[in-house]
């Protein structure tokens, strides 16, 4: 079996794995540990903050004791071990705010001066790119992203090797570089981000090459990474949302005069598309790419932003998801799962169609991760039991109100002498709330706040996505009368009528008390068991045909 | 399949080409290129020509490599196969690529100048790599890393597998802004943010930025270049493309689409020259870009047309003697500021001004003003000026009549919002009908060359010759304008520049010093004589005098040391144009061998040459003009202005004979003069053209003359110094006066020679008998040192003959025999004095006695005696004792001669000379400045003789000098000027400068300027208004004829007791012919001018008094005729209009004396006779032994004048009678015609003041010859007649007193 790599690159990438996460989550990718690696110029960036949170409270969902992130388990809820790296680059420093400080493009003997001067001038706006600041990334200059981001990288290799003063963010990169040069042969890399943006659409044709100059200098010339043998993937995102443009006034400022604006990201994509396909290096390093693109409207993720500003970078950047980062995620789970492929001299371009209808995508089971051996309804089963169990967490204990939560769903088991969880601790409960809450929704001062499930189906509306939009309520009214038992669209998945004084949430109780985790599930500690047993519960309870 | 329509969850693209998809299944993007093509854009903001509103790097940050721009181009071009068709989006953006990429590409083809092209390796400067490097992120190594997988691609193929290939980019600028870059992929590209602000055809007004041409307004030039720039891309591309044959094939890049696009581009330049109706582009040529860019991308955009030029005719192929030439290495860089030249109004109102100026430059219409013209520096590279050579004249446009067509023409600008332009267009056609357009838009230097000129000297060119001179008043280390001569080569067929390896003229000069030329371009050698330096810096004038052994061929004008254009010299070699240089390279003269003849005077010199071919002395040598002058013109008109300096700093530009030559040297400021040697100051002044020009000028600013200087005062140069009267002075610095004088009038003579086919190959120079032995030997160095003047090659040495006796000239002591003076009778009447006797005013006085015989007595005795007693025992001087021994032989041909002997072979000349019959005694006495030669000629045995020559130190200059003197002169040159209508600074123009010091001076600038026909008008107004000078020349002339007269008697007698007379001549008493010679023979003519029978009557009178009376010469001689009576004939056989004078010298040097085969004496001392009475020797024994004033004297007598040899009236006796009686006819004739105002009294007091033994103590020569006696042991060599002496004096202290009166 290969060993999976992720790498997520930029705001979109930090959102692909978000959706990638909630997919290890659901339980889509059993017996794996997988590296992840987030890469940004901006470490401060929400999304970025908002994966590595999540990552982070799946771990802690997943330890216990001193099994830091415990252990691959398999057909249960967070089944994957997850590794995460962080690694940005440093544009802090004094010297290191834009290019022009960077390269240092004033010192040196006259004749290096005259022809730094000249090549840059060819290729970077003099005014503009060569000197805005570099902390808020790439502001879409991907040209400009390309070299910074593989010379961070490598720099990063030089560092390290030097060993004097090495950042923690380089440390870690080095254990993620490990593990994949340690991977060798059977490696997967399968690299999240952009190409309509700025530090994803930046990195992503040169992130093989600089992984491989890394490993290179890192072990003196000793190692590499051979990409006739490794496996890269990558997605090419492109254009699914605007924001808006930003004002003249804030262009008007040197710092802000090079901005993003998404009225050029079709434009961009389209050019950046032509260079992926023309780009021999590309064509190299890739095994698959993934195009995946939203051909009708998008929505404004800012649309209530009045304020004209665009949020070009920092912790204020958390951007609402989308399907496509869904899809991107899958594409990691096709690039992880498959078995072929892997043969050409150059990277193939896979895309994937969708029912459309009235305009909108009608997304069904089989879209995510196809339909071979089940594979719709085992995925559809998966994010179904957890989404109800979200909802058992969140909703009917009053998790999201930061009530009880997956607490009160214990003690519910206590009720009907089910002790063996009692074990379980308020924090690890929490931890598992919180989950749920960055997964669903969530209460914020009585304020509604989506989750990553709500905001990927509201990105989809009025499309159809999956579940009955019943099971997405959104004001505390609506989500009392919720029946956890009926979010698919198909009454046959419902679980089973509970009577005239039993619901069904009371029936699926109790079909819990009747099953177990099971061997197979490899589940060790408390948590996973109890995990495994209510994912066992739920599917059956989904009534799901994937035996 | 499902029947639910499924959409690709992809980005938007044209249904069209929007992929079906597989349900649920990931599926391979098929034609991925197509589906991106149609990836459909929201509208942007792009206006129909393609050109963005919004910042095109905007499209560019989305290609996520630092090569994105030059991939946009690359995709621009593979997606864009037809301009035609609809496009949106990012294909309409890549359109307007397209555009600007043929935008660039124009940029190139038409503004080559302005680009730069720089090769930017792409890797770290340290040399270190990635891993090691100081800093990673310096953009030349960091880009160079980005290009990763297409490396290879973006490095020079050439180098060998194992060089260490570093990828490059050539960055395009475009005045000095970086406009592009090249790449493998689509050849060029334009960078991320360029702007130009500059109006183009290919630049869009509205951005900036590139744009196509066509879509815009190009003429039909620029199209017809672009379309052959286009052309020879499409033609090179698979040249280019096969550089990169061994490239990895994923990387290799193919050219399709661009051949596609260019050839597209071309149809459409053929459609826009259709709709505009422009010639058609079929001919088109590429730019001229040059090596603008290196390899491999030369292959593409470097275009130099090999063409290969002579003489203005362009092959395509080498052709024998042609020069391989770049079309666009023929105009200097547009860089270079452009002269102007100012010609002036004439200049600028005449079209074809320079058609016959002897420089060619470029003539340039002005713009906006019909018919006025502008003249500048030609803006042609020195390759352009040899590829054109002689045929420059058919470029520049003023010779239509060549079958070179390709022309240079100029507009010029003089009101461009930037200042003045010129606008050159140069139009190179070949022999194959190809047409080449470069045009290059100047600027013009802050100021102009005005009132400036360049001359040369000669006018002519030749193998044959090697010493050129150019004169100029733009010196080439000047502060502003500056012009240093080049040099063409002479063994090149069509006299080409001589060009160093880097192509540039051999310039003559830098720095202030001549160039020192390496031998490997041959024997070149360059000289400045007169420079301009710091010493003179403050003076307004400036000019430098070059010389080159190798003709010139041009001149290169900078500004403020700036190059600013070359003017080229027009030589004509057909000898069509007379006004231009001409050139004689291919057509070698055959030179005779011609006989100098040089007479140098104080006054005058003459020159004559024999020659061989003609086996004649030349009629008259005319020194013509033989100046170029390149800016201005030589034609100046002195009659109206006097001289500037050009014409007395330089070669002459006035024409004169060679017989009327002024002995005047200009001389420069020494100060100017270049002493590269530091050799010697006299040594340095003796050099021809360094130590100054002879000066021909008849019109000239004088101050002042004082001490043998004329000083001239100029505006600009101010004071001016000329040196006359050289030639008896001892001075150094004159010796070397002399010798430049001298060596620079020679140049003139072989420059004029030259050109009548002669070479000179002897010369014989005179001097005068009288001139002491040691100025002699001064002359002899003098004379030699000019064998090295010689400008001719050849075998040909010129040998300048010794004098013929220098070894014994003033020894009269040893071989000379007198005897006792024998008297002859004759008789032939009285009637010789009935002329004088028919003059009432002589008549009254008496004839042969005066009242004056009393007074003398009275000084005689006093204490002469006892100082006379003194020395006595000590000397005992020679006096005459037996007949002269004469020995004659043929006169040698091989020496120089004295004057008189000059002229004793010319009076004996051929055709026109005295014959000599047995009855003749031909005295001839050459008068000049400042000496009076007597030559004396008979029949001897074995021919024809010259048994006397000598000279006497009186002569014309006495009438010049005593003009200081004349109340009236003045009035007469003001009243010869205004009926001449002639205008002499200083005298009748500018401020008046006439004093006594320059009254000699005017007059002979009056002289000068007189032709033939009106010295009688002058003469007769010298007799009606400035009678006092008539008195003067009356005084100088019959002195002269009188002691002819002593003269005559001597000889007679002396011939009488010779062994060498044949028995014939002793028997009959000769006829006396009279000749005079000389500048100052002129004297002669002034009395003749206003009554001929009276002066025809004073002078044989003042002759008969001079032989002792009318008695002694009835015995002496015979009348000419005796019915009428002529007693002696004066001057008859001169020539008309004295066409003759001044040449006798010179002409009897030139004549072979093996034709006159005349004899002369072996020995060879003078006879010079006493001339005066009461002189006595004093012997040995203390006793008086008298002489008769027929006597000769000696040197050794005047050495002891007043002690051995003293004047000892005998009781009773007048102090000086021989005088007393030439002036007593002198007073009679002058007081009675022109009424001379000194009244007898006044004479006698003169005569009583006589002492003329101190007078001749007094005198310079006499002193001088004291001096070399006691300090140098040498002989003691001054002699004179005392009758010559007293003359003198009597003219010095008395007459010239006297006619003040008046």
């Amino acid at each position: 079996m290969d060993k999976l790599f992720v790498i997520a690159i930029g705001g979109t990438g930090m959102r692909c794995l978000e959706a990638f996460t909630h997919l290890c989550g659901i339980g889509m990718f059993d017996n794996q540990e997988i590296e992840i690696l987030t890469l940004d110029t901006d470490q401060n960036n929400g999304n970025k903050g908002r994966v590595e949170e999540l990552i982070g409270l799946y771990n802690r969902i997943k330890t216990t004791g001193t099994s830091v992130g415990g252990t691959p388990n398999a057909n249960t809820f967070f089944s994957a071990k997850l590794n995460l790296y962080r690694f940005f680059t440093n544009y802090a420093g004094p010297g290191r705010e834009t290019y022009k400080n960077i390269s240092k493009i004033t010192t040196g003997s006259p004749e290096q001066q005259k022809a730094n001067k000249l090549i840059s001038d060819l290729f970077l706006d003099n005014s503009s790119v060569q000197e805005f600041a570099l902390d808020h990334g790439y502001r879409a200059q991907t040209h400009l992203g390309s070299m910074l981001m593989y010379h961070g990288i490598v720099e990063a290799a030089r560092n390290i090797i030097k060993g004097a003063a090495v950042q923690s963010q380089e440390r870690e990169l080095d254990t993620f570089m490990g593990k994949l040069e340690g991977a060798g042969a059977n490696a997967r890399v399968f690299i999240f981000g952009s190409i309509f943006g700025g530090t994803g659409a930046s990195s992503i044709p040169v992130i093989p090459k600089a992984l491989q100059d890394f490993v290179k200098i890192r072990s003196n010339g000793n190692a590499s990474i051979d990409f006739a043998k490794a496996k890269f993937g990558s997605t090419l995102l492109t254009a699914y949302f605007t924001f808006n443009k930003p004002d003249d006034k804030q262009k008007a400022s040197k710092a802000n005069s090079v901005i993003a604006d998404s009225s050029f990201f079709p434009l961009n994509s389209q050019a950046a598309l032509q260079f992926y396909q023309s780009d021999p290096t590309v064509q190299k390093c890739y095994k698959l790419l993934y195009h995946i693109g939203w051909p009708i409207e998008s929505k404004k993720i800012d649309g209530n932003n009045v304020s004209n500003q665009t949020i070009t970078g920092g912790s204020e950047q958390k951007n609402p998801c989308h399907i496509t980062e869904l899809l991107c995620a899958c594409a990691a789970y096709d690039f992880f799962t498959r078995n072929d492929g892997f043969n050409s001299a150059k990277a193939d371009y896979l895309y994937k169609a969708v029912e459309f209808k009235d305009n909108s995508f009608n997304f069904s089971f089989d879209d995510f991760i196809g339909n071979e051996n089940k594979s719709g309804e085992i995925f559809v089963n998966k994010l179904g039991a957890f989404f109800s169990l979200a909802h058992i967490s969140l909703t009917k204990n009053g998790g999201a109100f930061d009530d009880a939560g997956i607490k009160g769903f214990i003690k519910q088991c206590e009720n009907q002498k089910l002790n063996q969880y009692s074990t379980i601790t308020d924090a690890e409960c929490k931890d598992i709330n919180e989950y749920f809450k960055l997964f669903a929704y969530t209460f914020k001062d009585a304020k509604f706040i989506p989750g990553w499930l709500y905001q990927v189906r509201n990105s989809v509306a009025p499309g159809r996505f999956l579940f009955d939009s019943k099971a997405f309520p959104d004001n505390p009214s609506e989500l009392k009368k919720l029946d956890v038992g009926t979010i698919f669209l198909d009454e046959k998945h419902h679980w089973s009528k509970g009577g005239l004084f039993r619901d069904r949430y009371d029936l699926f109780v109790e079909k819990l008390i009747n099953t177990n985790p099971k061997d197979e599930q490899k589940v060790n500690t408390t948590k996973e068991k109890f995990l495994a047993h209510i994912f066992n519960a739920l599917t059956i309870s989904q009534n799901f045909d994937i035996n | 399949m499902s029947d639910k329509r499924i959409k690709a969850l992809a980005i938007k693209v044209h249904p069209k080409t929007e992929p079906n998809g597989v349900e649920f299944a990931w599926d391979k993007i098929p034609q991925l290129e197509v589906f991106t093509k149609n990836i459909l854009i929201p509208e942007i903001a792009v206006d129909q020509d393609g050109n963005s509103a919004v910042n095109i790097g905007t499209i560019v940050s989305g290609i996520p490599s630092v090569f994105a721009r030059a991939n946009l181009f690359k995709n621009a071009i593979d997606n864009i196969r037809d301009k035609d068709t609809e496009a949106s989006g990012l294909m309409l953006f890549y359109k307007s690529l397209i555009s600007e990429w043929k935008g660039l590409i124009s940029c190139i083809a038409l503004n080559y100048k302005d680009i730069e092209a720089n090769r930017i390796h792409l890797s770290y400067s340290d040399g270190e790599h990635l891993n090691t490097t100081a800093n990673i992120y310096e953009p030349t190594g960091a880009f160079g890393n980005m290009l990763f997988e297409r490396k290879p691609l973006w490095c020079d193929q050439s180098l060998a597998n194992n060089a260490d290939r570093i990828p490059f980019i050539d960055v395009i600028s475009f005045k000095g802004k970086v406009i592009g870059g090249t790449s493998p992929d689509s050849f060029v590209f334009t960078s991320v943010s360029y702007q130009i602000k500059e109006k183009f055809p290919f630049i869009n007004v509205q951005n900036g930025k590139f744009i196509d041409p066509l879509q815009s307004e190009i003429n039909h030039q620029e199209l017809f270049t672009l379309y052959g720039y286009a052309k020879h891309i499409l033609d090179n591309i698979e040249r280019f493309r096969l550089n990169y044959a061994s490239v990895e094939e994923q990387i290799r890049p193919e050219y399709g689409n661009i051949s596609t696009c260019i050839q597209a581009w071309m149809n459409d330049m053929v459609i826009y020259q259709q709709t505009k109706g422009y010639p058609k582009l079929d001919k088109s040529t590429p730019p001229e870009v040059g090596s603008l860019f290196n390899y491999p991308f030369s292959l593409l955009f470097n275009y130099s047309t090999a063409l290969f030029g002579s003489e203005g005719i362009i092959y395509n192929e080498s052709k024998e003697g042609s020069i391989l030439f770049d079309p666009k290495d023929l105009l200097l860089p547009d860089t270079t500021e452009i002269a102007q030249i100012d010609f002036g109004r004439e200049g600028m109102e005449t079209r074809n001004f320079l058609k016959t100026k002897p420089i060619l430059l470029l003539a340039a219409e002005t713009k906006g003003q019909l018919n006025s013209y502008a003249y500048f520096t030609l803006p042609l590279t020195p390759l352009a000026l040899n590829v054109f050579g002689a045929t420059l004249d058919a470029l520049v446009g003023i010779s239509e009549s060549s079958n070179v067509k390709s022309r240079i023409t100029a507009i010029y600008d003089p009101t461009d919002k930037d200042g003045e332009r010129l606008i050159v267009q140069l139009k190179l056609y070949t022999e194959t009908g190809n047409e080449i357009v470069k045009e290059v838009i100047y600027r013009i230097t802050s100021e102009s060359i005005s009132g400036k000129d360049i001359l040369m000297w000669p006018n002519f060119i030749s193998k044959q010759w090697n010493r050129y001179f150019l004169y100029s008043e733009i010196p080439h280390n000047d502060a502003k304008f500056q012009a240093t001569p080049f040099i063409g080569n002479v063994d090149d067929d069509f006299f080409r520049i001589v060009l160093d390896e880097k192509g540039i003229p051999l310039y003559l000069a830098n720095n202030g010093k001549a160039a020192v030329i390496s031998e490997k371009y041959g024997n070149i050698k360059a000289q400045l004589h007169i420079a301009s330096n710091n010493a003179v810096a403050d003076n307004k004038y400036k000019y430098e005098i070059y010389e080159s052994n190798k003709p010139f061929k041009g001149v290169k004008f900078a500004h403020a040391g700036v190059d600013c254009g070359f003017g080229i010299i027009r030589y004509d070699g057909s000898g069509n144009t007379q006004a231009l240089p001409v050139n004689m390279l291919n057509a070698p003269r055959t030179l005779s061998p011609a006989f100098l003849g040089v007479d140098f005077g104080s006054t005058n010199s003459s020159i004559a040459y024999f020659s061989d071919q003609r086996n004649e002395v030349c009629e008259n040598l005319k020194l013509t003009n033989k100046r170029v002058s390149l800016l201005a013109s030589d034609s100046k008109n002195n009659d109206e202005r006097p001289a500037v300096e050009d014409e007395i700093f330089f070669f002459q530009n006035d024409e004169i004979l060679t017989n009327s030559i002024k002995s005047v040297l200009t001389i420069h400021d020494s100060r100017r003069v270049v002493n590269d040697g530091n050799i010697q100051v006299n040594s340095l002044m003796a050099q021809a053209v360094k130590g100054g020009f002879p000066c021909f000028e008849k019109n000239l600013p004088i101050e002042n003359a004082e001490n043998n200087r004329y000083i001239l005062g100029y505006n600009r140069i101010g004071r001016a110094e000329l040196v006359y009267n050289m030639k008896w002075s001892t001075q150094q610095i004159d010796k070397s006066y002399k010798t430049a004088y001298l060596s620079t009038l020679l140049l003139h003579v072989y420059a004029q020679l030259f050109i009548e086919g002669h070479e000179p190959h002897t010369l014989k120079w005179s001097y005068p008998s009288s001139m002491g032995k040691e100025l002699l030997s001064e002359y002899r160095g003098i004379w030699d040192s000019l064998k090295e003047i010689s400008p001719i090659e050849s075998q040909v040495k010129l040998k300048t003959f010794p004098p013929s006796d220098l070894s014994d000239i003033g020894d009269t002591s040893g071989s000379s025999s007198w005897g006792s003076p024998g008297t002859q009778s004759g008789g032939w009447g009285s009637q010789a004095s009935a002329p004088v006797n028919a003059t009432p005013a002589w008549g009254s006085t008496g004839t042969g006695n005066s009242g004056w015989g009393e007074q003398p007595k009275a000084d005689v005795a006093t204490g002469w005696g006892n100082e006379a007693k003194k020395t006595l025992t000590a000397v005992d001087i020679k006096t005459e004792t037996g007949p002269v021994r004469f020995d004659f032989k043929k006169l040698s041909n091989e020496e120089s001669l004295s004057e008189a002997c000059a002229v004793a072979n010319y009076l004996v000349r051929p055709n026109g000379g005295y014959s000599i019959n047995p009855g003749e005694l031909v005295l001839c006495f050459d008068i000049g400045g400042s000496t009076t030669d007597i030559t004396a000629l008979c029949q001897m045995e074995g021919g024809k003789a010259m048994i006397k020559q000598n000279s006497i130190r009186f002569a014309a200059e006495r009438v010049a000098q005593a003009t200081k003197f004349s109340p009236n002169f003045k009035n007469v040159l003001l009243r010869i000027c205004e009926k001449k209508k002639i205008s002499i600074q200083g005298l009748n123009s500018g401020t008046p400068k006439f004093n006594e010091n320059t009254a000699p001076y005017y007059f002979e600038q009056v002289v000068d300027r007189l032709e033939a026909s009106d010295f009688e008008t002058f003469y007769l107004l010298i007799a009606a208004e400035c009678k006092e000078m008539m008195s003067i020349n009356l005084y100088v002339t019959g002195l002269i004829m009188f002691y002819a007269g002593q003269l005559a008697y001597k000889l007679r007698n002396e011939i009488v007791k010779s062994e060498d007379a044949p028995p014939a001549v002793k028997a009959i008493p000769p006829k006396i012919k009279i000749a005079f010679a000389g500048k100052g023979a002129r004297i002669f003519d002034w009395f003749t001018a206003v009554n001929p029978a009276a002066a025809d009557d004073y002078y044989t009178q003042m002759f008969i008094r001079g032989m002792g009376g009318e008695a002694v010469a009835k015995q002496t001689i015979s009348p000419i005729t005796t019915s009428p009576l002529k007693i002696i004939d004066i001057n008859s056989q001169r020539g008309t209009d004295n066409a003759d004078v001044k040449y006798e010298v010179s002409k009897g040097l030139a004549i072979p004396t093996n034709i006159t085969s005349i004899l002369v004496p072996t020995n060879k001392q003078a006879i010079e006779i006493l001339g005066e009475d009461n002189f006595c020797v004093v012997t040995p024994n203390g006793e008086f032994k008298y002489l008769e004033s027929t006597n000769s004297i000696t040197p050794e007598m005047l050495e002891h004048i007043g002690n051995h040899f003293i004047c000892l009236p005998q009781e009773g006796k007048p102090h000086c009678p021989r005088f007393m009686d030439f002036a007593d006819l002198f007073y009679k004739v002058s007081s009675s015609m022109f009424g001379l105002k000194m009244n007898a009294t006044d004479f006698m007091a003169g005569f009583q003041d006589m002492n003329i033994e101190n007078y001749i103590k007094g005198e310079p020569d006499f002193i001088k010859a004291q001096k070399r006696k006691h300090d140098d042991q040498k002989d003691f060599d001054y002699v004179a007649p005392i009758i010559i002496l007293e003359g003198m004096k009597f003219f010095e202290k008395h007459l010239l007193k006297g006619i003040q009166k008046q």
